[in-house]
């Protein structure tokens, strides 16, 4: 198949739902009520960012992510990779790590604001707690899963246990790694927003819920879109970051 | 090591002393090497004969220390091997080049691993790069390599760190006809310019005794100890000896010796 071909495959869908979404709207279908015209969401959207600060709401969410993410990367990926290249850490934190995972990271949203209060605080640690256990668990994955031969080379070759750690497993693993994260910073994005829905002053998530009060369904969709939009430039960002650490990497 | 003169660095006599191997995994016991004993004396180009899957892989392992032997020992210069060394090199049958490193980096790993001099690390990577062949490669990462340039990758990089021993472990195995005869020139030019000990595994009768100055045929698994070939050619070699009487009914030989235990 052609690149262009491709690429008219891959839209084909939202130009669908768009379709879709013109004819349930533009034709009466479903009450505005429920579903706004499309021209109705943007107009709306603009007006958000442009009377509203809508801007100030994403910068605030994404810093409450970032928070979150940064400090799971600094002590998840460092802890996957040790369990990943040793097996007494393995052995000692994956039980712990394995349970604490199934524990849905939303259900510490109450203890999380009586410990804390809502606040930003608040706010990292319960993306911390969306992005944390699963992080290392695939980081150690990753470290696990290098090719022996390339440890027995290294060996042979005179490197210690450390340096088996630092020059390959930790090399041969970063690509993985690196879509660990990426998925990862995916699962703090959604959580952030569920967080602000159940209680913050501001942030996507607040406006999205303070539309839903006063019934202002279009800024509602518009919020969800934003969302999504973000979700998707943060997703090429790590494809890009991708392309550039890893050169030698094959897809 | 105190032993042995600075000038015979290079040279090694690695013994194999009743060396025997078991596998225990879920209570069974898989047996792949019958007591042996072998003598690789310095220089010489040793090759271990045996159909796939006898255990000729899992006595390299053991030469190299990367797994321990059931019972017997290893000694090099009259030392026990107790784990993994630099001074006993080993180029495997994957192809292990670090996939994350060019080709230049690939040759340095061995030599950063311990205090060096950045120039002089440069200076040896360039000499085996010219020794390999791979020059213009030198930035080259290994996706962009075939696999006879992976492998001449894998010998650079071994080779680098001077080992007093080197283990190959069907190196040719997985290339083509044509790249398998230009390596096997390679490793007899680069035997002329510095003789190493090399333990060379293999599969296949006429590159044993196109390399190998001496030559031990193993049975099926447990790998037992055959018969042992003298090949009577010096290091400079041509390929015309292949088609020679004396190659051709070598060959012969080994055959019955390896049919024979069937
Ligand atoms: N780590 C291991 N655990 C159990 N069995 C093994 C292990 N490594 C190899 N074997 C078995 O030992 C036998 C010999 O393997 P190997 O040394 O790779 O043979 P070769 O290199 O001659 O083809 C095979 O039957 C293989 O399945
Ligand atoms: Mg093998």
């Amino acid at each position: 198949m052609k690149h262009g071909q491709r690429r008219a495959l891959g839209i084909a869908p939202f130009l669908l739902v768009l379709a879709l979404w013109c004819i349930l709207s533009y034709g009466g279908v479903v009450r505005a009520l429920f579903l706004p015209t499309p021209t109705n969401v943007i107009s709306e959207g603009f007006r958000m960012f442009a009377e509203e600060g809508f801007h100030n709401d994403i910068l605030l969410s994404l810093a409450r992510v970032f928070g979150g993410f940064l400090i799971s990367a600094a002590f998840g990926v460092p802890l996957g990779i040790l369990m990943g290249a040793s097996r007494t850490t393995d052995t000692f934190f994956a039980p712990i790590i394995g349970f604490i995972r199934y524990m849905p990271a939303t259900a510490f949203i109450p203890l999380a604001i009586l410990w804390f209060g809502v606040g930003y605080v608040e706010n990292v640690v319960l993306v911390f707690m969306s992005i944390f256990f699963y992080l290392v668990l695939l980081v150690a994955d990753a470290a696990a899963n290098v090719k022996k031969p390339w440890i027995d080379t290294a060996l042979t070759l005179g490197a210690n246990r450390l340096q088996v750690v630092t020059k390959v497993v930790v090399r041969a693993a970063a690509p993985d790694v690196w879509n660990a994260m990426r998925t990862m910073f995916g699962v703090g994005w959604t959580m952030i927003v569920v967080v602000e829905l159940v209680g913050a002053e501001a942030g996507i998530g607040a406006k999205i819920i303070h539309a839903q009060r006063f019934l202002q369904t279009p800024k509602i969709m518009a919020g969800i879109c934003i969302i999504g939009l973000l979700g998707v430039a943060s997703d090429l960002c790590f494809r890009a970051g991708y392309r550039f650490l890893f050169p030698w990497a094959r897809n | 090591m105190s032993d042995v003169a600075e000038g015979s660095r290079n040279d090694a006599a690695l013994v194999l002393d009743e060396l025997a191997k078991c596998f225990e995994c879920d209570g069974a016991r898989l047996p792949v090497l019958e007591p042996t004993s072998i003598r690789v004396k310095r220089g010489e180009l040793f090759v271990m004969l045996g159909p796939s899957g006898c255990g000729k892989t899992t006595v390299l392992r053991i030469i190299a220390g990367l797994e321990p032997p059931s019972s017997g020992e290893v000694r090099l210069d009259g030392r026990r091997v107790q784990g993994p060394s630099p001074e006993r090199g080993m180029v495997f049958q994957d192809f292990t080049s670090f996939a994350w490193l060019t080709v230049s980096e690939n040759i340095a790993f061995g030599l950063r691993l311990r205090p060096h001099d950045p120039g002089e690390v440069r200076q040896t990577v360039a000499d085996w790069v010219r020794k390999v062949g791979l020059d213009g490669f030198e930035s080259f990462y290994p996706r962009d390599l075939s696999g006879g340039m992976q492998q001449r990758v894998a010998i650079a990089r071994t080779l680098a760190v001077q080992p007093k021993l080197v283990l190959m472990d069907e190196p040719f195995g997985s290339l083509d006809a044509q790249a398998r005869w230009q390596m096997q020139e390679m490793l007899l030019n680069l035997r002329r310019e510095s003789p190493t000990t090399i333990v060379f595994v293999t599969h296949d009768v006429e590159e044993a005794i196109f390399l190998g100055d001496r030559i031990a045929v193993f049975s099926p698994r447990p790998a037992r100890l055959l018969r042992e070939f003298s090949v009577p050619y010096g290091v400079t070699r041509d390929r015309s000896i292949t088609r020679a009487a004396p190659f051709i009914e070598m060959e012969r030989q080994i055959h019955v010796a390896m049919r024979g235990e069937v």
